[in-house]
């Protein structure tokens, strides 16, 4: 197919899903219908168009017929198709949780319209090439998931959504301060024709606005120190919900980093990219260190989110070929992993009525394959070999190594050692021990559409553990194209040639 | 048979176990065989290739792109280990089947079992270092199942978590190490990496690599000051006794020491370090286990005194050390694993493991006797068992080193021997042949001794294999030594030395044995001193530590004051923001310029008054007063966008002011008074953040204003506007055609805030819409008014391409009059309708946008492209009508419908107070 | 001009964070609203200012004039406070929500995290 077309199918998809769905409002069955057949189509033509972009070519879309920079240029790269496929396929597993995973009336509140719209607004953050409109498609991610946070919010829930809400519209002015101030200062908003035009000339002048995004994003991505609306929201979401911003929207800020980072935030400015370095092991280790402190499972999984974050910030502030594709490879395999985690979470609750783990005990004995699933990711997330979190751990730790960053080194064991004293305390806490006084209750049934999702995430994160090496070449050719980036600036600047 | 498939047969077999779970179940026993006797099949294979003195090579690509490959190789060492592993796993699976049962679970057990079987197989055969690594930490995992067996009982999780934890430590450290030395080496295959010895000895990092590779292995095979984990892992089963501490999991750190040797082994760091930690270990595991009373922590503490042994047999580096180090090694294998099980069978007899009350157990485990017998005769040393020669040789190794004199390190090996005998005999010597006044019946089954005894016969054959087979031994010794082993392997080598040690080591161990008992209890007060200030202090205060730390940092981090991430999130922007202006710009590169007097004094008062409203805002103790505060601050934007040549922003402005100023009215009464909060101390920060946050912005833009670096991208759209684009409102043509993609999604937003308002007020019907006074007059006037303002707002939605206007404000101003309406109904009816329309409004209007898109498509142009047609209409005359439109008009239909959603929700919100 | 407008921009920028740090929930919001109207003036002012020169094509020409006003962030600004108009109509949803329905005004009790 024609990769311009599968751009377009990819944020299209979602979109006609959400207003089919709004429209058809009445019929929840409908609505369901309509949302999985969406993803599943949305996830058909982004596999289809990392297909094409794998080949090294770029895919375009010249919107409106107006050239970049004039126009709005969409493009995919590896990259971009890389995190369409995996934000997709999570998706879809959080689509199919969901249909039984979350109470008739909040799927009746909107809810598949809104999930389908956030996708929208996800999948237009990773073609666009146009800073401002990244911004808009920001905007429109963040305002679906402020809704599918607080509707239908009891107390606890409305105050995390007002944290949440709050510290990420900080987040958007500061983006759109960046944004308006450096088309201010250089002319333009594409961001290659950015890249082109700053590397013309001193790129110093603009490092004041660059470090607005460099805010904006680190807000969004959960960053040292910025993340504190992350811990305070995340668990308190219904868990697909959860599940979903676990699994997709600080990875969508990791992502603006690394593009505008390669292309020119952190270009000609060095100093930058130490202050990266030195927020991400910030980032790695305060999160992992809140995690070791929390008692809840979704509190432990909200905090680290963030530790990992700092993982992927501290390959993209190595800056070499392979501390970038070690990244991307964590962002792949995080997203599966986090995501899954929160499933699990779910269907514990499901299960005996708390992930409280004070409450919780003798799952392995009642529900061995339950507990078999939640050892696939967390002793993943944990970095443990030969699952897909070994590598990524690797990867960035031989990056570390090789650039002679120790103090990276050391952060990069340091918590993974303690991500697997976090783990192996909910596997403590949930399976092996034994079921507390007073907490012993009758087991309900996890139904099948909600053990799906978690097998199929599991065998992904199972398979790109024992056969990721070519994810892994698709991730080092990833960074290769974001490391020189001339060829994707040529097709965004020049799509016909 | 491949060496490939002897990793993979635990693996397969595990995943047969997993699979058969209700066999296994049924009849865990005949299953438990029918494993044991598989895996006895690639055990003796390794043995007929070890004696054959055959070796393998196996490669297969697997992530080619890090350098880790299935790489596998066989050489002697690897395949005698191979063969411990094979054979003792296979008794202790059969042993497992009758010492567990389906009640406790024996298949999830033998599951563990199986997994880490594997994993020993596939580490003793990595050719790949990281290859190795991958299955030293399955090893950890699978270890830390099987430790944690009996995971109701706190202690057992905590011994096992203990376990991984310093394991894995040792793992992650040992990561680094291997990234390490496949860096220096530029190769991770060890038969490469070994060509390479001399670049490495010498490298600059060499020091640093050593001692993570040591702390790996030193964590693994308990050594001093980790050792506290082993004796702590007896929490598990008996048969995970058996297999981790004897043959397997604590002699990988063995293993990776002896097989490193020849790469990065023989210096000073090396040998000195060795000699030194495995001494230590030595010397403390045999204090600490004399005073022990418990059967498993005696053998558990042999078991740590024998792996110092070992390492200090590595650490002397000779060829004599090396050969002693395999039989050894060996010896060990055969008669710890053996006195586990039986220590195990003990325990399941007698249901204590306490050595001062378990007595005359001979008579009902007659079989078990005998093999503690044999094990017995091995640990001491009695020839022909391979206890003898094992200890002959690390006698001969250390009594020659540094010169033939007897030295520190012989008195430290006779004397760790002999405790280790007593170790030892302690654990069953007692329970077993001490006189009981109960008469016992016959309790074993044929498995529960045939196992031991039939891995002590084992360790007889291979006391009496160097009569055969010396030269197996010489190549197993040669395969961890850079030159070839010549030296001669016997059973008897006649009166010498080591003869008299070893008969000074068995009469030293016999007298301990017996007069022990005398000393324990001051003994015990001893130890109980010196365990407060051992390495298991450490570990727990360091986790506590940890703990404490990590709950301090997080209530200091995540306090759950929003004011408090607020004040963090603008402060550190603001700091990094002003720490890249310092070095970007400097007061000298602008210059003010007053070039228009009169222009600049009307902004400035502008200025002066928005500012004071903002202040009045801030200072309001009413609501109300606030948000005039607000709105003025708004009017003052629209008035400064109208100055500076914005005609469609300051009508837009101006929309929204009153928008939010009607949505503020529905929802003002309904709020409770204001409270004020902030302390002064609070203040002063705040009024300092916020302050300096706003400095930095107005420098930041005066810098922006300043510079201009490229001729702007809208220079294009000035040109092209009209020419291509019709229309003459360069502003609205860049909205709905240069950039629709930002309006597609702006309006995206604008629908999904509707729903959220919708989701957020959505209220019953018995509660709506209740007690909002009406005026009759305004009602009536909003009624004959919305007819007009809708063809109004169709006049500046048409007109908009080219002059002020467009969707936006269109809609807007159509909606105003709605708005009127709804402040002065009460009719919930009305509601419920109008917020029904909406929705239609809404997807419609957003269907319509993606249709203007999509037909550029469609037609084979670019998405969006603006395609049109200029139909030549009566009255009318020439129209022209374009994709854009279409677009505009989604815009329209959206906004319309965002408008009435939301006038309508909060129109309709119940007036009484719910608290 | 600039110098006024950019001292205007810092005042209201301030104010705004001032007026988000308070304990008071309604307070926080009117701050959201203040602080995303300085953020549409700063792209505003940042896109070069120009007096009495709308960006639009005169009736007699085909394209703009050399000395008209900067289309192209009005119409980012625009698009900036449509946005706005939507975020500061769910804030006040959220906040109606907040205050009736979960009795929140005081925002340093909210919740632990």
């Amino acid at each position: 197919m024609n990769p311009t077309l599968l751009i377009i199918a990819c944020i299209l998809l979602p979109f006609a899903g959400s207003v089919l769905a709004l429209l058809g409002g009445k019929s929840l069955r409908f609505q369901q219908a309509v949302g999985i057949l969406a993803f599943s189509l949305a996830l058909a033509a982004s596999c289809a168009l990392l297909k094409f972009t794998a080949t090294g070519e770029i895919a375009t879309v010249v919107v409106g017929g107006w050239k970049a920079p004039y126009g709005i240029t969409l493009a995919a790269d590896i990259l971009s198709a890389m995190m369409l496929v995996v934000c997709n396929l999570v998706a879809l597993g959080v689509a199919i949780y969901s249909l039984k995973g979350l109470s008739v009336e909040r799927q009746t509140t909107f809810f598949w319209p809104l999930l389908l719209i956030l996708m929208f607004g996800v999948s237009g953050s990773f073609v666009t090439t146009d800073l401002f409109n990244l911004f808009v498609w920001f905007e429109v991610m963040l305002l679906s998931s402020f809704v599918l946070m607080s509707s239908r919010a009891g107390k606890s829930q409305s105050a995390g959504a007002i944290k949440y809400v709050v510290l990420n519209l900080i987040a958007s002015t500061f983006f759109l301060c960046g944004a308006g101030l450096l088309y201010g200062k250089v002319g333009t908003l594409n961001m290659a024709d950015l890249a082109v035009k700053l590397g013309e000339n001193d790129s110093m002048l603009v490092q004041s606005s660059a470090a607005m995004l460099f805010i904006a994003y680190a807000i969004k991505s959960a960053v040292f120190p910025f993340f504190f609306w992350l811990p305070a929201s995340y668990h308190t979401a219904p868990i697909p919900v959860s599940a979903l911003f676990a699994g997709l929207l600080t990875k969508v800020g990791v992502y603006a980093f690394m593009r505008t980072g390669t292309l020119f935030v952190f270009t000609g400015d060095s100093n930058m990219e130490r202050i990266l370095m030195v927020a991400a092991i910030l980032t790695m280790v305060t999160g992992v260190l809140g995690a070791a402190s929390q008692f809840a499972m979704r509190k432990v999984l909200s905090f680290h989110i963030i530790s990992q974050v700092g993982y992927m910030m501290l390959g993209l502030a190595l800056n070499s070929t392979l501390a970038i594709a070690g990244a991307i490879f964590y962002i792949f395999h995080h997203i599966i992993v986090k995501s899954n985690l929160f499933l699990i979470t779910g269907a514990v609750e499901h299960s005996i009525g708390t992930s409280d783990l004070s409450k919780t005990g003798g799952l392995y004995k009642k529900l061995p394959w339950l507990a078999m699933l939640f050892l696939i990711p967390a002793l993943s997330l944990a970095g443990i070999p030969p699952l897909s979190g070994f590598w990524a751990k690797f990867v960035v730790l031989k990056a570390s190594l090789d650039s002679g960053e120790w103090i990276a080194a050391v952060a990069v064991l340091a918590v993974g050692l303690l991500t697997l004293f976090s783990m192996t305390k909910i596997w403590n806490e949930v399976f092996w021990k034994k079921v507390p006084e007073g907490e012993e209750r009758e087991l309900k049934k996890i139904p099948a559409t909600m053990l799906a999702p978690i097998v199929a995430l599991a065998i992904c994160t199972v398979v790109i553990g024992l056969f990721g090496n070519d994810l892994f070449k698709l991730s080092e050719q990833a960074s290769e194209q974001l490391l020189n980036p001339q060829p994707y600036i040529e097709a965004v600047l020049n799509p016909n040639s | 048979m491949s060496i490939a498939t002897w990793v993979w047969i635990p693996f397969i077999l595990a995943l047969v176990t997993l699979v058969a779970t209700p066999l296994m179940k049924r009849m865990p026993q005949a299953f438990s065989l029918a494993l044991a006797a598989v895996m006895l099949v690639p055990g003796i294979l390794c043995v007929q290739q070890l004696v054959a003195g055959e070796s393998q090579q196996y490669s297969l690509a697997w992530f080619e792109a890090l350098g880790i490959n299935f790489d596998l190789r066989s050489h002697p060492f690897s395949l005698f280990f191979g063969a411990l592993i094979f054979l003792i796993g296979a008794s202790v699976v059969a042993y497992t089947g009758f010492y567990l049962t389906p009640k406790k679970f024996v298949n999830r057990f033998m599951v563990a079992l199986l997994v880490f079987a594997g994993s020993m197989v596939g580490l003793v055969f990595s050719n790949n270092i990281l290859l190795m690594f991958l299955f030293w930490e399955l090893t950890s995992v699978s270890s830390y199942f099987m430790i944690g067996h009996y995971h109701e009982q706190l202690d057992s999780r905590k011994k096992a978590l203990q376990a991984l934890l310093v394991t894995g430590t040792g793992g992650l450290v040992l990561l680094a190490g291997f990234a390490l030395l496949g860096s220096m080496g530029g190769s991770y295959l060890l038969s490469e990496l070994v060509e390479k010895r001399e670049l490495l000895v010498n490298h600059e990092l060499y020091t640093a690599m050593v001692i993570c590779i040591f702390i790996g292995a030193f964590t693994k095979s308990a050594q001093f000051p980790f050792h506290f984990w082993l004796p702590n892992a007896m929490a598990g089963p008996a048969p995970a006794s058996a297999f981790l501490h004897s043959a397997t999991m604590v002699k990988a750190g063995l293993f990776l020491l002896a097989v490193m040797s020849p790469i990065i082994g023989g210096t000073a760091l090396w040998n000195q370090t060795l000699m030194v930690i495995g001494g230590i270990t030595l010397i403390i595991s045999c204090l600490s286990g004399l005073v022990q009373t418990d059967v498993k922590k005696l053998l558990a503490y042999s078991t740590t005194a024998a792996l110092g042994f070992l390492t200090m047999l590595l650490g002397i580096g000779t060829e004599e050390a090396f050969v002693a180090f395999v039989l050894f090694l060996a010896a060990h294998a055969f008669y710890k694993a053996p006195l586990f099980m039986i220590a195990g069978s003990i325990e399941h007899h007698a249901h204590s493991r306490d050595i001062r009350t378990i007595s005359g157990l001979c008579k009902a485990m007659p079989g078990t006797s005998i093999a503690a017998g044999m094990a017995l005769l091995s640990v001491a040393g009695i020839p022909p068992m391979a206890g003898f020669i094992g200890k002959e040789y690390a006698y001969k190794a250390t009594s020659f080193y540094p010169s033939s004199d007897i030295n520190l390190l012989t008195i430290v090996a006779v004397f760790g021997a002999a405790v280790m005998i007593a170790l030892s005999a302690l654990a069953v010597v007692g329970p077993l042949w001490r006189k009981s006044e109960k008469p016992e019946h016959r309790h074993e089954t044929t498995v529960q001794w045939g196992a031991p005894l039939f891995l002590t016969m084992i360790g007889l054959a291979v006391g009496l294999a160097p009569i055969w087979f010396a030269s197996t031994f010489q190549s197993m010794a040669a395969s961890l030594w850079n030159d070839d082993v010549n030296m001669a392997i016997k059973l008897w080598a006649g009166v010498n030395l080591p003869l008299v040690l070893s008969i000074i080591t068995v009469a030293t161990g016999v007298i301990i044995y017996l007069y022990i008992g005398r000393f324990r209890p001051a003994g015990e007060k001893i130890y109980a001193g010196f365990a407060k200030w051992g390495p298991e202090r450490a570990y727990d205060a360091s986790l506590a530590g940890m703990l404490a730390f990590a709950k301090w940092q997080t209530n200091a981090i995540q306090h759950g004051r929003l004011r408090g991430y607020i004040a963090a999130t603008f402060a550190s922007a603001t700091a990094l923001i002003a720490y890249k202006l310092w070095f970007s710009w400097s007061w000298q590169d602008y210059q003010v310029s007053f070039d228009n007097p009169a222009a600049e004094l009307a902004v400035a008062i502008i200025g002066v008054i928005m500012l004071l409203a903002a202040l009045f805002a801030l200072k309001a103790r009413s609501r109300l007063k606030a948000i005039v505060g607000m709105s003025i601050v708004g009017l003052g934007i629209a008035l400064l966008f109208a100055v500076f040549s914005a005609p469609d922003l300051a009508i837009t402005q101006i929309l929204v002011e009153t928008l939010v100023a009607i949505l503020l009215a529905f929802v003002l009464p309904l709020l409770p008074e204001m409270r004020r909060y902030a302390s002064k101390a609070v203040k002063r920060t705040d009024l300092a953040i916020s302050l300096s946050a706003g400095l930095v912005m107005a420098i930041i833009v005066l810098k922006s204003t300043s510079v201009n670096l490229h001729v702007p991208i809208s220079d294009f759209m000035g040109e092209q506007s009209y020419l291509m684009a019709h229309g003459k409102n360069v502003v609205n043509v860049i909205l709905v055609d240069f950039r629709a993609m930002d309006t597609f999604g702006e309006v995206t937003v604008l629908a999904i805030a509707s729903i959220g308002v919708l989701a957020l007020l959505r209220t019953t019907a018995k509660e709506a819409g209740c007690g909002h006074k009406t005026s009759i007059i305004l009602r009536v006037v909003g009624k004959f008014l919305l007819p007009i303002l809708m063809v109004l707002a169709l006049i500046v939605f048409y007109r908009g391409h080219n002059e002020p206007g467009g969707g936006f404000i269109g809609a807007l101003l159509g909606c105003c009059g709605f708005g009127l309406i709804l402040l002065n109904s009460s009719d919930s009816g009305l509601v419920a309708k109008t917020q029904r329309l909406s929705k239609l409004l809404l997807g419609v209007g957003l269907f319509l946008s993606a249709l203007a898109g999509v037909v550029g498509s469609l037609a084979g142009t670019d998405f969006f492209t603006g395609l049109w047609i200029a139909p030549n209409l009566p009255l009318i005359g020439e129209l022209h009508l374009g994709t854009p439109l279409l677009f505009d008009v989604g815009v329209f239909l959206t906004v319309i419908g965002f408008t009435c959603t939301v006038l309508a929700s909060f129109s309709n919100q119940p007036l009484e107070k719910e608290y | 001009m600039d110098v006024i407008l950019a001292i205007v921009i810092g005042g209201l920028f301030a104010a705004s964070v001032y007026s988000l740090l308070q304990r008071s929930l309604f307070r926080m919001v009117i701050g959201v609203v203040l602080l995303s109207q300085t953020a549409n003036l700063i792209v505003f002012t940042a896109g070069g200012l120009t007096r009495g020169k709308a960006a639009f094509i005169a009736d007699d020409a085909t394209q703009l004039a050399e000395a008209a006003a900067d289309p192209l962030p009005q119409a980012l600004v625009l698009t900036a406070i449509v946005i706005g108009l939507g975020v500061t109509s769910f804030l006040l949803a959220l906040l109606l929500k907040g205050v009736r329905k979960a009795q929140i005004d005081d925002l340093d009790k909210l919740n632990p995290l």
